[in-house]
């Protein structure tokens, strides 16, 4: 027992990490994506905004068809002291963004947007032009008709895309694996560390944390499951 | 896909019919590219049957080449990350020298803790160059029993390389004081569990009291291989990289950005490998590894004479 709680307390820091890497990162993109994706939705009235709106949504969706090695490999030298945001952090003496969780946080974002943006997006299009019209008409206030008329009607949306950039940030490798450096209890996520685990033969500590990320895994997509249904009508 | 999106596929037939031809026809070409090899010899490695002329075929297997996959005297060496500049070399010399230059030797290059276990579970690799002695011997005593022996083909040097700091006037005790000072300098080494030159640098750093603290500081970076943690040095992404120094030689790094560990420091890094699946040209490649034209590529490149 004494060997299996060691295995334990070894196995669970980078279970704890993945889940507040993917949690923190979830909560960035409630807060920084869901105006964004109301934006993208929202009917704009010039050529260009419309051009604009359709460029971005190809650039948020480019990390769904890129390896995520892709992305891995350019935030590594955007990171890299030598050139990049790296350099600007390196000369006014911030601590850099390569190796710290930090990183790691960004490094998400970007790789978790299109599934948080989509859902949201979905939903924010589906909400009728004359109820938007209506809302602008009677609450002048922009902050307060987005925030008591348009949030609670794209609640649904909302949910799924957390649920599912959620699970899709536990499931982080590719873009780990090149900027995250393997540190214990700072950048070793459970997908990291069951790779490590296998690699080195000890296929016991790997089937022992794979299994808990399935059954979050099922637990999540059966949660996915159950509120994308209510938002179906 | 909504259903507008379906009912509009079926409406047109030509349009279903065209993205299916060109999905098949993606799906050919990336089936022809695959038997592109991950190495980085120089000869050309897609040759046709009918390029190959009788007397560059010098096996005996050549009357039995249907019993493998690939063509008959094709090898696949797996190799350790840190001979990534040097073998390639040797494969052209050995091409040259034996002049067969449409033979096909293909080499994947990863740690040879990665390598060891996918050769267990089966991968097709005829030659395996570890960089410790451990993980061939593993394989002599288990799945090759009896039927290969390790030898050992050279030995390795361990560095220090920067490309941040200078290190110009570097002794043991300057080392001694970089890994145990209080600073925020960063230090990367390759996984100590399947990199051998990681487990060097490990014991080296285990040696000086140094090892927990940097842990625990948070200013030790593990790599996957020895060929991240060189990229993560010569990149500028850690302070110091413990690397090999075949890897330092390869980029000409000027003398004041490395640092050879004495040999005294750490244990010594010797370079064992097995044959995995006997053949004519596995046994001859072996043999100019260990020859003296071999063995003047690996002086060339920073390894060490055998004794």
């Amino acid at each position: 027992m004494m060997i299996g709680q060691f295995i334990a307390a070894e196995m669970l820091a980078p279970i704890w990490m993945s889940i507040k890497l993917a949690a923190i990162t979830t909560i960035c993109l409630l807060i920084f994506a869901t105006p964004l994706a109301y934006w993208l939705a929202k009917p704009s009235s010039t050529m260009i905004v419309k051009r604009i709106k359709v460029l971005l949504m190809g650039v948020i969706a480019m990390p769904l068809v890129l390896p995520p090695t892709v992305i891995g490999f350019y935030l590594l030298l955007l990171f890299s002291p030598n050139y990049g945001i790296g350099n600007w952090l390196d000369s006014h003496h911030l601590s850099a963004l390569i190796f710290t969780f930090e990183g790691l946080v960004i490094g998400s974002i970007v790789y978790s947007l299109p599934f948080y943006i989509q859902p949201v997006y979905a939903q924010c299009a589906r909400l009728p032009k004359s109820m938007l019209e209506a809302a602008h008409l009677l609450e002048p206030s922009r902050w307060r008709c987005f925030w008591q008329v348009i949030l609670p009607q794209v609640k649904i949306g909302i949910v799924l895309g957390s649920l599912i950039s959620f699970a899709h940030t536990i499931g982080e490798f590719g873009v780990v694996l090149m900027i995250g450096g393997s540190i214990p209890h700072e950048t070793k996520v459970v997908s990291i560390a069951i790779y490590e685990q296998v690699e080195a033969l000890n296929y016991d500590a790997a089937h022992t944390m794979s299994l808990v990320l399935i059954i979050m895994g099922m637990a999540l997509v059966a949660l996915i499951a159950s509120v994308g249904k209510k938002g179906v009508r | 896909m909504t259903p507008a999106n379906c009912e509009s596929l079926a409406a047109k037939p030509s349009k279903l019919l065209m993205l299916s031809l060109s999905a098949v026809a993606i799906i050919a070409m990336s089936g022809c590219n695959n038997s592109e090899a991950p190495s980085d010899s120089a000869a050309p490695k897609t040759k046709q049957e009918s390029t190959q002329t009788p007397s560059q075929e010098p096996t005996q297997d050549s009357a039995t080449q249907d019993t493998q996959a690939t063509k008959g005297n094709e090898i696949r060496i797996a190799a350790a990350a840190n001979l990534s500049d040097v073998l390639p070399k040797i494969i052209d010399s050995y091409k040259a020298d034996n002049q067969i230059p449409n033979q096909n030797i293909d080499v994947t290059f990863a740690s040879s803790g990665k390598l060891v276990a996918q050769i267990e579970a089966g991968a097709p690799y005829d030659i395996f160059l570890s960089a410790d002695q451990d993980f061939p011997a593993k394989l002599a005593g288990g799945m090759l029993k009896d039927k290969s022996q390790p030898f050992t083909y050279t030995q390795g040097q361990l560095t220090l390389y920067s490309t941040k700091h200078a290190l110009t006037d570097f002794t043991p005790e300057s080392l001694k004081n970089l890994v145990t000072e209080d600073s925020s300098n960063k230090f990367t080494i390759a996984n100590p569990e399947l990199a051998p030159y990681g487990a060097s640098a490990k014991m080296y750093l285990t040696d000086q009291q140094a090892y927990d603290n940097l842990i625990a500081k948070k200013q030790l970076i593990q790599a996957e291989n020895i060929g991240q943690a060189f990229q993560y040095a010569h990149t500028g992404s850690v302070d110091y990289g413990f690397v090999a120094l075949s890897q330092v030689k390869a980029v000409d790094a000027p003398t004041d950005k490395y640092y050879v560990l004495d040999q005294s420091a750490y244990p010594a890094i010797l370079q064992d490998g097995i044959v995995v699946k006997n053949s004519k040209v596995a046994t001859d490649f072996t043999n100019y590894l260990l020859s003296k034209k071999g063995q003047d590529h690996f002086a060339q490149s920073g390894y060490l004479p055998l004794k």
